[in-house]
Protein backbone atom coordinates (compact mmCIF):
# COMPACT_ATOMS: atom_id res chain seq x y z
CA UNK A 1 0.00 0.00 0.00
CA UNK A 2 2.71 2.39 1.02
CA UNK A 3 6.02 2.60 -0.39
CA UNK A 4 8.63 4.44 0.96
CA UNK A 5 11.95 4.79 -1.50
CA UNK A 6 15.44 6.30 -1.02
CA UNK A 7 13.40 9.69 0.72
CA UNK A 8 16.10 12.39 1.33
CA UNK A 9 15.27 15.38 2.68
CA UNK A 10 17.45 18.81 4.14
CA UNK A 11 16.53 21.30 6.50
CA UNK A 12 17.91 25.05 5.30
CA UNK A 13 20.38 25.63 8.24
CA UNK A 14 19.91 29.08 10.14
CA UNK A 15 22.44 31.63 10.19
CA UNK A 16 24.46 34.49 8.16
CA UNK A 17 24.77 33.83 4.17
CA UNK A 18 28.21 32.58 4.18
CA UNK A 19 27.33 30.31 6.90
CA UNK A 20 24.25 28.55 5.81
CA UNK A 21 24.40 25.30 4.70
CA UNK A 22 21.81 22.13 4.26
CA UNK A 23 21.16 20.09 7.67
CA UNK A 24 20.21 16.71 6.36
CA UNK A 25 17.04 15.34 8.24
CA UNK A 26 16.43 12.41 6.06
CA UNK A 27 19.28 10.20 4.69
CA UNK A 28 17.59 7.53 1.91
CA UNK A 29 14.74 6.09 3.87
CA UNK A 30 13.28 3.11 2.17
CA UNK A 31 10.63 1.03 3.49
CA UNK A 32 7.13 -0.69 2.35
CA UNK A 33 3.76 -0.97 4.28
CA UNK A 34 1.04 -3.45 3.45
CA UNK A 35 -2.73 -2.40 3.57
CA UNK A 36 -4.20 -3.52 7.22
CA UNK A 37 -0.87 -3.45 8.50
CA UNK A 38 0.13 -2.08 11.85
CA UNK A 39 4.05 -0.77 11.47
CA UNK A 40 6.14 0.47 14.37
CA UNK A 41 8.65 3.43 13.40
CA UNK A 42 10.71 3.83 16.63
CA UNK A 43 13.73 6.01 17.34
CA UNK A 44 15.10 8.71 19.40
CA UNK A 45 13.87 11.99 19.40
CA UNK A 46 15.32 14.13 16.56
CA UNK A 47 16.07 11.32 14.28
CA UNK A 48 13.76 12.66 12.05
CA UNK A 49 10.73 10.15 12.77
CA UNK A 50 8.07 12.67 12.38
CA UNK A 51 9.73 14.81 9.73
CA UNK A 52 9.40 11.50 7.26
CA UNK A 53 5.80 11.56 8.77
CA UNK A 54 5.11 15.01 7.23
CA UNK A 55 6.46 13.64 4.07
CA UNK A 56 4.24 10.72 4.04
CA UNK A 57 1.31 13.08 4.46
CA UNK A 58 2.58 15.25 1.75
CA UNK A 59 3.21 18.68 4.06
CA UNK A 60 6.75 18.21 2.97
CA UNK A 61 8.44 17.48 -0.19
CA UNK A 62 11.47 15.43 -0.53
CA UNK A 63 14.32 16.73 -2.33
CA UNK A 64 14.94 12.90 -3.20
CA UNK A 65 13.28 9.94 -3.03
CA UNK A 66 9.55 9.61 -3.22
CA UNK A 67 6.89 8.31 -1.07
CA UNK A 68 3.93 6.04 -2.99
CA UNK A 69 0.13 5.44 -1.89
CA UNK A 70 -1.41 2.47 -4.02
CA UNK A 71 1.67 3.67 -6.62
CA UNK A 72 0.72 6.64 -6.78
CA UNK A 73 2.88 9.41 -6.22
CA UNK A 74 1.26 10.97 -2.53
CA UNK A 75 2.85 14.56 -3.60
CA UNK A 76 1.15 14.80 -6.67
CA UNK A 77 -2.22 13.30 -5.36
CA UNK A 78 -5.34 15.49 -6.09
CA UNK A 79 -6.22 15.77 -1.76
CA UNK A 80 -8.88 17.84 -2.00
CA UNK A 81 -10.68 15.44 -4.95
CA UNK A 82 -9.49 12.13 -2.31
CA UNK A 83 -11.19 13.92 0.48
CA UNK A 84 -14.28 14.11 -1.03
CA UNK A 85 -14.61 17.82 -2.21
CA UNK A 86 -18.04 18.49 -4.08
CA UNK A 87 -19.22 14.76 -3.57
CA UNK A 88 -21.38 13.15 -1.49
CA UNK A 89 -19.66 10.81 0.57
CA UNK A 90 -15.87 11.32 1.52
CA UNK A 91 -13.46 9.24 -1.02
CA UNK A 92 -11.99 5.38 0.10
CA UNK A 93 -8.84 5.06 -0.61
CA UNK A 94 -5.49 6.89 -0.96
CA UNK A 95 -6.02 8.98 1.58
CA UNK A 96 -3.21 9.58 4.98
CA UNK A 97 -4.86 11.02 8.31
CA UNK A 98 -3.21 11.96 11.18
CA UNK A 99 -2.99 12.20 14.93
CA UNK A 100 -0.65 14.02 16.49
CA UNK A 101 0.97 13.78 20.20
CA UNK A 102 0.38 17.27 21.37
CA UNK A 103 -3.78 16.95 21.68
CA UNK A 104 -3.97 20.75 22.60
CA UNK A 105 -2.41 22.22 19.42
CA UNK A 106 -3.97 19.37 17.17
CA UNK A 107 -7.59 21.11 17.32
CA UNK A 108 -8.54 24.83 16.91
CA UNK A 109 -9.67 26.27 20.07
CA UNK A 110 -12.37 28.31 18.63
CA UNK A 111 -13.58 24.79 17.25
CA UNK A 112 -16.37 23.20 18.82
CA UNK A 113 -16.05 19.48 18.49
CA UNK A 114 -18.63 19.59 15.57
CA UNK A 115 -16.54 21.88 13.81
CA UNK A 116 -13.55 19.62 14.46
CA UNK A 117 -15.07 16.50 13.32
CA UNK A 118 -16.25 18.00 10.22
CA UNK A 119 -13.28 19.92 8.64
CA UNK A 120 -11.91 16.48 6.84
CA UNK A 121 -15.61 16.35 5.37
CA UNK A 122 -15.75 19.44 4.05
CA UNK A 123 -17.35 20.01 1.24
CA UNK A 124 -19.31 16.83 1.35
CA UNK A 125 -23.32 15.96 2.52
CA UNK A 126 -21.56 14.39 5.46
CA UNK A 127 -20.04 17.56 7.34
CA UNK A 128 -23.51 18.53 8.22
CA UNK A 129 -24.90 15.11 9.06
CA UNK A 130 -25.04 14.99 12.81
CA UNK A 131 -25.48 11.14 13.04
CA UNK A 132 -22.23 10.82 11.41
CA UNK A 133 -20.41 12.86 13.48
CA UNK A 134 -22.26 11.02 16.27
CA UNK A 135 -21.18 7.91 14.89
CA UNK A 136 -17.46 8.90 14.77
CA UNK A 137 -17.65 10.14 18.60
CA UNK A 138 -19.10 6.53 19.62
CA UNK A 139 -16.25 4.63 17.76
CA UNK A 140 -13.91 6.60 19.79
CA UNK A 141 -16.21 5.88 22.82
CA UNK A 142 -17.09 9.64 23.60
CA UNK A 143 -21.24 10.40 24.05
CA UNK A 144 -22.76 12.11 21.51
CA UNK A 145 -23.76 15.46 23.32
CA UNK A 146 -19.63 15.95 23.10
CA UNK A 147 -20.31 17.59 19.90
CA UNK A 148 -21.37 20.95 21.25
CA UNK A 149 -18.68 21.05 23.43
CA UNK A 150 -15.53 23.61 22.98
CA UNK A 151 -11.72 21.70 23.13
CA UNK A 152 -11.18 23.15 26.39
CA UNK A 153 -14.00 21.49 28.03
CA UNK A 154 -12.82 17.80 26.90
CA UNK A 155 -9.62 16.09 29.12
CA UNK A 156 -6.38 15.06 27.47
CA UNK A 157 -7.47 11.69 26.91
CA UNK A 158 -10.91 13.05 25.37
CA UNK A 159 -9.47 15.20 23.27
CA UNK A 160 -7.04 12.76 21.92
CA UNK A 161 -9.91 10.18 21.18
CA UNK A 162 -11.52 13.39 19.43
CA UNK A 163 -8.26 13.52 17.44
CA UNK A 164 -8.58 10.16 16.60
CA UNK A 165 -12.38 10.11 15.17
CA UNK A 166 -11.69 13.12 13.26
CA UNK A 167 -8.14 11.27 11.61
CA UNK A 168 -11.21 8.84 10.67
CA UNK A 169 -13.48 10.72 9.51
CA UNK A 170 -13.10 10.95 5.92
CA UNK A 171 -12.66 7.00 5.99
CA UNK A 172 -8.36 7.21 5.30
CA UNK A 173 -6.38 4.32 3.80
CA UNK A 174 -3.82 5.15 6.38
CA UNK A 175 -3.82 6.92 9.82
CA UNK A 176 -0.27 8.07 11.02
CA UNK A 177 -0.03 8.05 14.68
CA UNK A 178 3.05 10.80 15.48
CA UNK A 179 3.59 9.80 18.91
CA UNK A 180 0.04 9.72 19.46
CA UNK A 181 -0.04 8.34 23.64
CA UNK A 182 3.34 9.73 24.45
CA UNK A 183 1.82 12.93 26.55
CA UNK A 184 -0.97 11.43 27.96
CA UNK A 185 -0.68 9.46 31.72
CA UNK A 186 -0.08 5.97 32.01
CA UNK A 187 -3.67 4.71 32.46
CA UNK A 188 -4.95 6.85 29.47
CA UNK A 189 -2.14 5.86 27.00
CA UNK A 190 -3.49 1.84 27.97
CA UNK A 191 -7.08 3.02 26.98
CA UNK A 192 -6.12 4.65 23.51
CA UNK A 193 -3.88 2.01 22.58
CA UNK A 194 -6.63 -0.21 23.08
CA UNK A 195 -9.24 1.70 21.41
CA UNK A 196 -6.80 2.06 18.71
CA UNK A 197 -6.03 -1.68 18.83
CA UNK A 198 -9.92 -2.33 18.70
CA UNK A 199 -10.56 0.21 15.55
CA UNK A 200 -8.12 -1.35 13.43
CA UNK A 201 -9.74 -4.61 14.18
CA UNK A 202 -13.18 -3.33 13.66
CA UNK A 203 -12.65 -1.18 10.34
CA UNK A 204 -9.24 -2.78 8.76
CA UNK A 205 -7.64 0.59 9.42
CA UNK A 206 -3.40 0.95 8.60
CA UNK A 207 -1.45 2.28 11.21
CA UNK A 208 2.12 3.98 10.88
CA UNK A 209 2.82 4.71 14.24
CA UNK A 210 5.79 6.92 14.94
CA UNK A 211 6.83 6.69 18.63
CA UNK A 212 10.07 6.66 20.83
CA UNK A 213 8.01 4.02 23.03
CA UNK A 214 9.20 0.44 22.71
CA UNK A 215 6.51 -0.38 25.18
CA UNK A 216 3.24 1.14 23.29
CA UNK A 217 4.62 -0.22 19.89
CA UNK A 218 5.20 -3.65 20.58
CA UNK A 219 1.64 -3.56 21.92
CA UNK A 220 0.01 -2.36 19.27
CA UNK A 221 2.62 -3.13 15.90
CA UNK A 222 2.93 -6.47 14.01
CA UNK A 223 5.91 -5.26 12.54
CA UNK A 224 8.31 -2.77 13.85
CA UNK A 225 11.36 -0.43 12.23
CA UNK A 226 14.49 1.48 14.02
CA UNK A 227 15.27 4.64 13.13
CA UNK A 228 18.02 6.32 13.91
CA UNK A 229 19.78 9.50 12.33
CA UNK A 230 17.61 9.81 9.35
CA UNK A 231 17.99 6.14 8.31
CA UNK A 232 15.74 2.54 8.96
CA UNK A 233 18.80 0.49 10.82
CA UNK A 234 16.75 -2.40 12.00
CA UNK A 235 13.24 -3.99 10.75
CA UNK A 236 11.70 -6.74 12.83
CA UNK A 237 9.37 -8.66 11.21
CA UNK A 238 7.57 -10.06 14.48
CA UNK A 239 8.11 -9.52 17.80
CA UNK A 240 9.54 -12.36 18.73
CA UNK A 241 12.58 -11.38 16.53
CA UNK A 242 13.31 -8.44 19.20
CA UNK A 243 15.88 -10.65 20.92
CA UNK A 244 17.79 -10.98 17.49
CA UNK A 245 18.42 -7.50 16.39
CA UNK A 246 22.00 -6.31 15.30
CA UNK A 247 21.84 -2.89 15.14
CA UNK A 248 23.79 -1.56 18.20
CA UNK A 249 21.55 1.70 18.53
CA UNK A 250 18.47 -0.88 18.49
CA UNK A 251 19.75 -3.02 20.96
CA UNK A 252 20.57 -0.34 23.53
CA UNK A 253 17.16 0.97 23.07
CA UNK A 254 15.59 -2.56 23.71
CA UNK A 255 18.02 -2.95 26.52
CA UNK A 256 17.06 0.09 28.35
CA UNK A 257 13.52 -0.77 27.72
CA UNK A 258 14.06 -3.71 29.67
CA UNK A 259 15.86 -2.56 32.57
CA UNK B 1 -10.83 37.20 26.70
CA UNK B 2 -13.70 39.76 27.63
CA UNK B 3 -14.86 38.62 30.90
CA UNK B 4 -11.05 39.42 31.65
CA UNK B 5 -11.52 42.90 30.32
CA UNK B 6 -14.93 43.03 32.00
CA UNK B 7 -13.49 42.90 35.50
CA UNK B 8 -10.76 45.02 34.76
CA UNK B 9 -12.02 48.48 36.15
CA UNK B 10 -8.97 50.27 34.37
CA UNK B 11 -10.87 48.91 31.06
CA UNK B 12 -13.98 50.01 31.87
CA UNK B 13 -12.79 53.49 32.74
CA UNK B 14 -10.93 53.85 29.42
CA UNK B 15 -14.91 52.26 27.78
CA UNK B 16 -16.50 54.42 29.14
CA UNK B 17 -13.88 57.37 28.24
CA UNK B 18 -13.93 56.75 24.61
CA UNK B 19 -18.01 55.62 25.06
CA UNK B 20 -18.84 58.84 26.05
CA UNK B 21 -16.78 60.78 23.35
CA UNK B 22 -18.20 58.53 20.45
CA UNK B 23 -21.80 59.66 21.19
CA UNK B 24 -21.36 63.17 22.23
CA UNK B 25 -19.74 63.13 18.77
CA UNK B 26 -22.52 61.14 16.61
CA UNK B 27 -25.05 63.36 18.68
CA UNK B 28 -22.99 66.94 18.24
CA UNK B 29 -26.07 68.15 16.73
CA UNK B 30 -28.04 67.44 20.35
CA UNK B 31 -25.62 68.00 22.87
CA UNK B 32 -23.55 71.31 21.54
CA UNK B 33 -25.16 74.52 22.94
CA UNK B 34 -24.20 76.62 20.32
CA UNK B 35 -23.27 76.47 16.05
CA UNK B 36 -19.55 75.97 16.97
CA UNK B 37 -19.16 78.01 13.62
CA UNK B 38 -21.31 81.13 14.78
CA UNK B 39 -18.92 83.61 16.37
CA UNK B 40 -19.74 87.29 17.97
CA UNK B 41 -16.40 88.90 17.95
CA UNK B 42 -18.15 91.07 21.11
CA UNK B 43 -18.19 87.78 23.72
CA UNK B 44 -14.70 86.83 22.24
CA UNK B 45 -12.37 85.42 25.65
CA UNK B 46 -15.40 84.77 27.54
CA UNK B 47 -14.79 83.14 31.05
CA UNK B 48 -17.01 79.54 32.11
CA UNK B 49 -20.22 80.46 32.43
CA UNK B 50 -24.04 78.65 32.10
CA UNK B 51 -24.55 79.92 28.37
CA UNK B 52 -20.92 79.11 27.51
CA UNK B 53 -19.58 76.30 29.90
CA UNK B 54 -15.90 76.30 28.78
CA UNK B 55 -16.02 80.12 27.68
CA UNK B 56 -15.48 81.15 23.97
CA UNK B 57 -12.27 81.77 21.33
CA UNK B 58 -10.47 84.80 20.04
CA UNK B 59 -13.90 84.98 18.12
CA UNK B 60 -16.53 84.41 20.04
CA UNK B 61 -17.60 80.76 19.33
CA UNK B 62 -18.30 78.40 21.99
CA UNK B 63 -15.26 76.25 23.07
CA UNK B 64 -17.41 73.60 24.43
CA UNK B 65 -19.41 73.44 21.12
CA UNK B 66 -16.18 73.48 18.85
CA UNK B 67 -14.64 70.43 20.76
CA UNK B 68 -17.94 68.57 20.65
CA UNK B 69 -17.81 68.68 16.85
CA UNK B 70 -14.29 68.59 16.64
CA UNK B 71 -14.92 64.50 18.04
CA UNK B 72 -16.32 63.76 14.64
CA UNK B 73 -12.88 64.34 12.48
CA UNK B 74 -10.60 63.47 14.96
CA UNK B 75 -12.50 59.76 15.91
CA UNK B 76 -13.43 59.61 13.14
CA UNK B 77 -10.57 59.80 10.83
CA UNK B 78 -8.38 58.25 13.07
CA UNK B 79 -10.91 55.32 12.96
CA UNK B 80 -10.74 55.18 8.76
CA UNK B 81 -6.97 55.61 9.53
CA UNK B 82 -6.95 52.52 11.58
CA UNK B 83 -9.36 50.26 9.55
CA UNK B 84 -7.34 50.96 6.45
CA UNK B 85 -3.99 50.10 7.87
CA UNK B 86 -4.80 47.27 9.61
CA UNK B 87 -7.08 46.00 6.64
CA UNK B 88 -3.72 46.41 4.45
CA UNK B 89 -1.07 45.50 6.92
CA UNK B 90 -3.26 42.37 7.92
CA UNK B 91 -3.72 41.01 4.20
CA UNK B 92 -0.08 41.43 3.56
CA UNK B 93 1.14 39.94 6.76
CA UNK B 94 -1.22 37.03 6.08
CA UNK B 95 -0.68 36.22 2.83
CA UNK B 96 3.75 37.11 3.74
CA UNK B 97 3.14 34.63 6.69
CA UNK B 98 1.14 31.58 4.85
CA UNK B 99 3.46 31.51 2.14
CA UNK B 100 6.77 31.60 3.47
CA UNK B 101 10.12 30.97 0.88
CA UNK B 102 11.03 33.31 -1.60
CA UNK B 103 7.49 35.52 -1.34
CA UNK B 104 7.84 35.56 1.80
CA UNK B 105 11.37 37.50 1.73
CA UNK B 106 10.18 39.86 -1.26
CA UNK B 107 7.41 40.58 0.89
CA UNK B 108 9.41 41.76 3.40
CA UNK B 109 12.55 43.12 2.15
CA UNK B 110 9.93 45.78 0.66
CA UNK B 111 8.58 45.90 4.21
CA UNK B 112 11.59 46.42 5.45
CA UNK B 113 12.13 49.64 2.86
CA UNK B 114 8.88 51.40 3.81
CA UNK B 115 9.79 50.86 7.72
CA UNK B 116 13.40 52.54 7.07
CA UNK B 117 11.83 55.65 6.02
CA UNK B 118 11.48 58.33 9.17
CA UNK B 119 7.67 58.32 9.64
CA UNK B 120 7.22 62.37 10.16
CA UNK B 121 9.32 62.96 7.30
CA UNK B 122 7.33 60.62 5.37
CA UNK B 123 4.04 62.43 6.38
CA UNK B 124 5.07 65.59 5.43
CA UNK B 125 7.00 64.42 1.99
CA UNK B 126 3.72 62.99 1.15
CA UNK B 127 1.24 65.43 2.34
CA UNK B 128 4.03 68.02 0.63
CA UNK B 129 3.24 66.39 -2.96
CA UNK B 130 -0.23 65.18 -2.90
CA UNK B 131 -1.53 68.61 -1.47
CA UNK B 132 -2.90 69.62 1.91
CA UNK B 133 -6.47 68.11 3.11
CA UNK B 134 -7.44 65.32 5.27
CA UNK B 135 -7.59 63.01 3.05
CA UNK B 136 -3.90 63.01 2.20
CA UNK B 137 -3.18 62.92 5.88
CA UNK B 138 -4.82 59.74 5.79
CA UNK B 139 -3.30 57.97 2.87
CA UNK B 140 0.01 59.44 4.44
CA UNK B 141 -0.45 57.96 7.80
CA UNK B 142 -1.79 54.43 6.15
CA UNK B 143 1.49 54.57 4.26
CA UNK B 144 3.83 54.67 7.41
CA UNK B 145 1.88 52.51 9.34
CA UNK B 146 0.61 49.23 7.41
CA UNK B 147 4.20 47.91 6.70
CA UNK B 148 4.44 48.17 10.48
CA UNK B 149 1.50 46.01 10.95
CA UNK B 150 2.39 43.72 8.18
CA UNK B 151 5.31 42.56 10.25
CA UNK B 152 3.78 42.00 13.25
CA UNK B 153 1.09 40.27 11.96
CA UNK B 154 3.27 37.91 9.55
CA UNK B 155 5.14 37.31 13.17
CA UNK B 156 2.25 35.66 14.23
CA UNK B 157 1.17 33.73 11.16
CA UNK B 158 4.13 32.31 11.87
CA UNK B 159 3.76 31.32 15.02
CA UNK B 160 0.30 30.04 13.94
CA UNK B 161 1.38 28.38 10.18
CA UNK B 162 3.09 25.08 11.83
CA UNK B 163 0.77 24.40 14.72
CA UNK B 164 -0.48 20.74 14.48
CA UNK B 165 -4.13 21.65 13.35
CA UNK B 166 -3.18 23.74 10.44
CA UNK B 167 -0.72 21.20 9.51
CA UNK B 168 -3.58 18.43 10.17
CA UNK B 169 -5.69 21.36 7.89
CA UNK B 170 -3.21 21.28 4.84
CA UNK B 171 -3.12 17.25 5.35
CA UNK B 172 -6.69 16.77 4.42
CA UNK B 173 -6.04 19.28 1.32
CA UNK B 174 -7.52 22.57 2.86
CA UNK B 175 -6.99 25.00 0.69
CA UNK B 176 -4.80 28.23 1.02
CA UNK B 177 -8.15 30.62 1.92
CA UNK B 178 -9.93 28.14 4.12
CA UNK B 179 -6.93 27.72 6.14
CA UNK B 180 -6.26 32.02 6.14
CA UNK B 181 -9.88 32.81 6.58
CA UNK B 182 -10.56 29.44 9.85
CA UNK B 183 -7.90 29.12 11.28
CA UNK B 184 -4.93 32.07 10.81
CA UNK B 185 -6.90 34.96 11.09
CA UNK B 186 -9.16 33.98 13.52
CA UNK B 187 -5.95 33.32 15.59
CA UNK B 188 -4.29 36.86 15.05
CA UNK B 189 -7.57 38.67 15.64
CA UNK B 190 -7.04 39.52 19.32
CA UNK B 191 -3.45 40.90 18.86
CA UNK B 192 -4.65 42.73 16.01
CA UNK B 193 -7.63 44.13 17.82
CA UNK B 194 -4.79 44.64 20.80
CA UNK B 195 -2.43 46.46 18.35
CA UNK B 196 -5.49 48.57 16.52
CA UNK B 197 -6.17 50.39 20.25
CA UNK B 198 -2.64 51.17 21.34
CA UNK B 199 -1.98 52.71 18.09
CA UNK B 200 -5.57 54.81 17.83
CA UNK B 201 -4.19 57.18 20.34
CA UNK B 202 -0.87 57.50 17.91
CA UNK B 203 -3.23 58.19 15.01
CA UNK B 204 -5.41 60.59 16.89
CA UNK B 205 -2.08 62.45 17.90
CA UNK B 206 -0.97 62.50 14.48
CA UNK B 207 -3.92 63.98 12.88
CA UNK B 208 -4.35 66.62 15.60
CA UNK B 209 -0.50 67.25 15.07
CA UNK B 210 -0.77 67.62 11.13
CA UNK B 211 -3.87 70.07 11.57
CA UNK B 212 -1.90 71.80 14.24
CA UNK B 213 0.52 72.38 11.61
CA UNK B 214 -2.27 73.17 9.35
CA UNK B 215 -1.81 70.31 6.91
CA UNK B 216 -5.18 68.64 8.01
CA UNK B 217 -8.60 70.29 8.98
CA UNK B 218 -8.36 73.50 7.74
CA UNK B 219 -9.75 76.14 9.86
CA UNK B 220 -12.56 77.19 10.63
CA UNK B 221 -13.93 73.27 10.46
CA UNK B 222 -13.57 72.54 14.70
CA UNK B 223 -10.86 69.69 15.03
CA UNK B 224 -8.97 69.47 17.76
CA UNK B 225 -5.40 70.00 16.62
CA UNK B 226 -6.80 72.91 14.43
CA UNK B 227 -8.21 74.41 17.97
CA UNK B 228 -4.71 74.20 19.45
CA UNK B 229 -3.61 75.76 16.35
CA UNK B 230 -5.59 78.77 16.81
CA UNK B 231 -5.32 78.98 20.16
CA UNK B 232 -1.42 78.72 19.58
CA UNK B 233 -1.64 82.08 18.34
CA UNK B 234 -2.79 84.20 21.82
CA UNK B 235 -1.03 81.46 24.15
CA UNK B 236 -0.20 84.89 25.59
CA UNK B 237 -2.75 86.66 26.33
CA UNK B 238 -4.35 83.49 26.98
CA UNK B 239 -2.78 80.98 27.77
CA UNK B 240 -6.13 79.01 28.93
CA UNK B 241 -7.64 78.45 25.22
CA UNK B 242 -4.44 75.92 24.95
CA UNK B 243 -6.43 73.49 27.55
CA UNK B 244 -9.55 72.78 26.90
CA UNK B 245 -8.34 71.00 23.35
CA UNK B 246 -4.58 69.78 25.01
CA UNK B 247 -6.87 67.97 27.73
CA UNK B 248 -9.19 65.87 25.25
CA UNK B 249 -6.47 64.85 23.31
CA UNK B 250 -4.61 63.83 26.16
CA UNK B 251 -7.85 62.21 27.67
CA UNK B 252 -8.74 60.06 24.12
CA UNK B 253 -5.18 59.05 23.68
CA UNK B 254 -4.47 57.80 27.30
CA UNK B 255 -8.22 56.05 27.25
CA UNK B 256 -6.95 54.48 23.68
CA UNK B 257 -3.58 53.71 24.69
CA UNK B 258 -4.93 52.42 28.51
CA UNK B 259 -7.77 50.13 26.95
CA UNK B 260 -4.72 48.80 24.73
CA UNK B 261 -2.78 47.60 27.41
CA UNK B 262 -5.99 46.24 29.22
CA UNK B 263 -6.52 44.30 25.90
CA UNK B 264 -2.59 42.35 25.91
CA UNK B 265 -3.32 41.85 29.36
CA UNK B 266 -6.41 40.25 28.57
CA UNK B 267 -4.86 38.23 26.05
CA UNK B 268 -2.24 37.16 27.84
CA UNK B 269 -4.31 35.39 30.46
CA UNK B 270 -6.13 33.32 28.06
CA UNK B 271 -2.94 32.31 26.21
CA UNK B 272 -1.64 31.06 29.53
CA UNK B 273 -4.08 27.91 29.48
CA UNK B 274 -5.77 26.15 27.41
Amino acid sequence: MLQVENVHLSFKKKGSFWRAGNKPILKGVTFHMRQGECLGLIGASGSGKSTLGRVITGTLRPQRGLARLFGEDIHHMDKAGLFGRGRARPGLGGVVSIVFQDYNTSVNPRFAVRDILAEPLRGTKLAGDASYLKALLAQVRLPADYLGRKSFELSGGELQRVCIARALAAKPALVLLDEAVSSLDVSVQFQVLELLKNLKEESGLSYLFISHDLAAVTHLCDRILFFNDGRVVEQVDSLADLVHVKDCYSRQLIAAVLA
Amino acid sequence: MLRNLLEDRVALLCLAVIGVTVLAGLFAPYVAPHDPLAGNILYKFKTMSWNYPLGTDQQGRCVLSRLIYGIQPTILLSLVTMAATITLGAAYGLVSGSAGGLVDEGLMRFCDVMLSFPSQVMILAVVGMLGVGMENVIIANILIKWAFYARMIRGSVLGYRNRNYVVFSRTTGSGSWFILSRHMLPAVLPEIVVLASLDTGWVILNISTLSFLGLGVQAPAPEWGAMLNEARQVIVAHPGQMLAPGLAVLTLVAAFNMLGDSLRDALEIKGSGR
